[in-house]
């Protein structure tokens, strides 16, 4: 709850309660007090038509007090009442009668002029990955593998930065255009790109590396529906890669940002 | 006496000391500011991470990616920088190349370095500045050249200006509309040589010194050293430049390009008829769409000659017609272009392949080709979706390929928000392509059903 909307609203209806005002001013301002705790009073916004439905409640609540008792029917109607057939409030009366006419046709108008959007089609960044796939000729396992180029990190140094470099000089030949120079998506090329290219760093760690194969070697053409292989740019690099460069550059990338693929997942059997 | 002697000798040695101090004074004041050796070597650390893959480890621009990169990334060993507050020819100064690093060079594949602290940019200039031996020595002590702060912008120094950009010959190349296609744009180069394109005064957000009237005037009174921009600080004062960049606002603002994914179609009224030209789009909004090289399919293109594509729609009760223009410098005619040509596969890259085979494939042709302003007939057709999509041409060998442009709509009205694939379609959800070719007189169109064998099959030609 943010107390900086909660105490005011409850220091409002305090101030009502002790200056006694009358049933009308005091049913308002539990509807208005509510309306306002509700839209403004969570740190997590509640979405609009849960807002909806909570404040229909509160007023059948406000409605059924209100018209509890002969005594509290008359506290409500009076001021209204008096509203309408009294002289004095006459300017008034008519200026209101005009306004709730007008107030909806500004509402209809305002809405019907928005600006004009292209449909819009909301795709998962992150689809799941099938368990395998078939590239250069040959199964690969999503689930199980891994880049075969990990093991000579530990058992030949000298060779795994061999892998890195060559990586590197595939991602500045290749990928730089659109994923840019520090890997952020932020290339040359993004003034024409609707998505953007994924940021590598923050990503990639979420990930596995066999992920990250799936997605280079099969590219946009290869997303599933939901990730909308139509709007994407991603080429399909098997068209352009061999296998062991795509390996390379997932070594590169990791490397680059000083990060690892995320753990694989041991299920434990027995 | 000892003691006076002492004291003779004391004051000799303040008096060296002190001439001392003084030569190293004045060598601290006039020499090229290059920091300090721990400064150099944290700036290498970084440049080794961060810019070597284009720039090169030496420093010679010839980096992991310069073989598709135009312009090509800088060469450090020339000590010629284009952005600069010091006159033609001079070296930068430190806060200079601190600058270029902040900002990056707009529409080229120079990033912004956002990223990087100020120290890590300040060690990074030092560390540049050890490729050229210029920066050492004493003659080329650079000093900034006068900029003086901006008078107010009228349409009196506009009307200046814009006598001045013809009188002093920036039309030659920039153009008359500064679209820089004046007579001499397609015959310039570089100091290596290789073919350059001028400025394009109507887009100031690629201007690779920056948009604003600051920016401009900096330019004009620096020029672009290596290049055949030249200064006009000798040549004009202070108060005609200004007056020239005024013209150069007032040829496109200080606006952003405001690309848009979306065409709005405007209801004509009237049938459309295309006989009319251009005069029926006048009050259609109009879409700046941005665009980029074909880098998805075979073969690829790296440097396009275009960024954007201009694009208005009005419809009638039967007709949609789009108008689409776009400002080419390299617009070529003569080509056989056309999307049901098999496109041979991309040849293997050659290592540090010649710049010229890098330079050859721009979707507009050779560089060598007449420069001129390209714009398609409109076209009509059957009422379709009116959510298309422009889609660069896909390249090959220059002399192969005329310009082009390709309207793409899905064949069938969506029913869901699946989309077909944005090139050429795909086997499930087909598109129609509407096809402008600037060799060809007569539209064509086809229907697309994806490229995984890179012909299309031709449905229909409209003749």
């Amino acid at each position: 709850m943010k107390i900086l909307v909660v105490l005011p609203v409850v220091a409002v209806l305090a101030l009502l309660r002790f200056r006694r005002a009358g049933l009308l001013t005091w049913a308002l301002a539990w509807w208005v007090g509510i309306y306002i705790l509700l839209r403004f009073g969570f740190i997590a916004p509640i979405p609009s038509s849960v807002i909806a439905i909570y404040m229909g409640i509160v007023s059948l609540a406000i409605l059924a007090y209100v018209s509890s008792s002969q005594q509290r029917r008359e506290d409500i109607s009076r001021p209204l009442v008096r509203f309408m057939t009294e002289k004095r409030f006459t300017a008034l009366l008519v200026a209101t009668a005009v306004a709730i006419p007008a107030l909806a046709a500004a509402n209809v108008y305002v809405q019907m002029s928005a600006p004009i959007q292209p449909p819009l089609f909301s795709r998962t960044i992150h689809p799941a990955s099938p368990t395998e796939i078939t590239a250069f000729d040959k199964k690969i396992d999503l689930d199980k593998g891994e880049d075969p180029f990990w093991p000579l990190e530990k058992s030949n140094p000298e060779e795994f930065r061999k892998h890195v470099e060559n990586g590197r000089q595939v991602y500045y030949r290749n990928c730089v255009f659109c994923h840019g120079d520090n890997l952020a998506g932020t290339g040359m090329f993004i003034h024409g790109l609707d998505p953007i290219p994924t940021n590598l760093p923050e990503t990639i760690p979420l990930l596995r590396d066999t992920f990250l194969f799936w997605r280079i070697s099969k590219g946009g053409p290869g997303l599933p529906e939901e990730g909308g292989p139509w709007d994407t740019a991603m080429p399909a690099w098997e068209k352009f890669l061999k296998e062991d460069e795509i390996w390379d550059v997932i070594l590169f990338l990791y490397d680059h940002s000083g990060t690892r693929p995320r753990a694989r997942e041991e299920v434990a059997t027995k | 006496m000892t003691f006076c002697l002492n004291r003779r000798r004391a004051c000799v040695a303040a008096l060296i000391a002190w001439l001392c101090a003084v030569t190293a004074g004045s060598v601290r004041v006039t020499a090229q500011d290059v920091g300090t050796e721990a400064q150099r070597n944290a700036g290498k650390a970084l440049y080794l991470t961060n810019c070597s893959q284009c720039h090169g480890d030496k420093g010679d621009g010839q980096g992991y990616a310069t073989v598709h990169l135009l312009p090509q990334p800088r060469n450090f060993t020339t000590g010629k920088f284009k952005v600069r507050t010091t006159p033609n020819g001079a070296l930068p100064i430190h806060q200079d190349i601190v600058n270029v690093i902040r900002r990056g060079m707009p529409y080229t594949s120079m990033p912004a370095w956002p990223t990087l602290s100020d120290q890590q940019v300040s060690d990074l200039a030092y560390y540049i500045t050890t490729f050229s031996a210029d920066f050492s020595s004493k003659e080329s002590v650079p000093k900034p050249v006068d900029l003086p702060s901006a008078p107010s912008m009228t349409t009196a120094t506009v009307e200046m200006g814009k006598k001045l950009y013809v009188d002093n010959g920036c039309v030659k190349c920039h153009g008359t509309l500064g679209r820089a296609d004046g007579p001499s744009s397609p015959t310039l180069t570089d100091e290596l040589n290789r073919p350059i394109r001028p400025a394009d005064l109507s887009q100031p957000w690629t201007f690779r010194g920056g948009p604003t009237r600051e920016d401009i005037f900096r330019t004009m009174s620096t020029g672009f050293n290596g290049t055949p921009m030249p200064s006009f600080a000798d040549a004009l004062t202070p108060e005609q430049r200004w007056a020239i960049t005024d013209f150069i606002v007032s040829l496109s603002g200080t606006d952003g390009p405001a690309y848009t994914n979306l065409v709005i179609a405007k209801y004509s009224p009237d049938a459309i008829d295309l006989a009319q030209g251009t005069k029926m789009f006048a009050a259609a909004p109009v879409a700046r769409f941005p665009i980029i090289g074909q880098i998805t399919e075979p073969v690829r293109e790296f440097h396009p000659p275009v960024t954007n594509v201009l694009v208005q729609a009005i419809y009638d009760s039967d007709n949609m017609a789009l108008l689409v223009r776009w400002h080419d410098r390299t617009a070529e005619k003569t080509g056989k272009n056309g999307p049901a040509l098999v496109v041979p596969p991309e040849e293997e890259e050659q290592e540090g392949g010649a710049p010229a085979g890098a330079g050859g494939a721009t979707a507009g042709g050779s560089p060598s080709n007449p420069f001129g302003d390209a714009e398609v007939t409109p076209g009509a057709a059957a009422p379709q979706n009116p959510f298309a999509e422009a889609e660069p041409t896909p390249a090959a060998a220059a002399s192969e390929f005329s310009d082009a442009v390709a309207v793409q709509i899905p064949s069938q009205a969506l029913t869901s928000a699946r989309k077909p694939y944005f090139i050429f379609g795909d086997s499930q959800n087909s598109v129609d392509l509407w096809f402008f070719d600037l060799a060809r007189t007569d539209p064509l169109q086809f229907l697309g059903k994806g490229s995984a064998d890179r012909v299309l099959r031709v449905g229909r030609i409209v003749a």
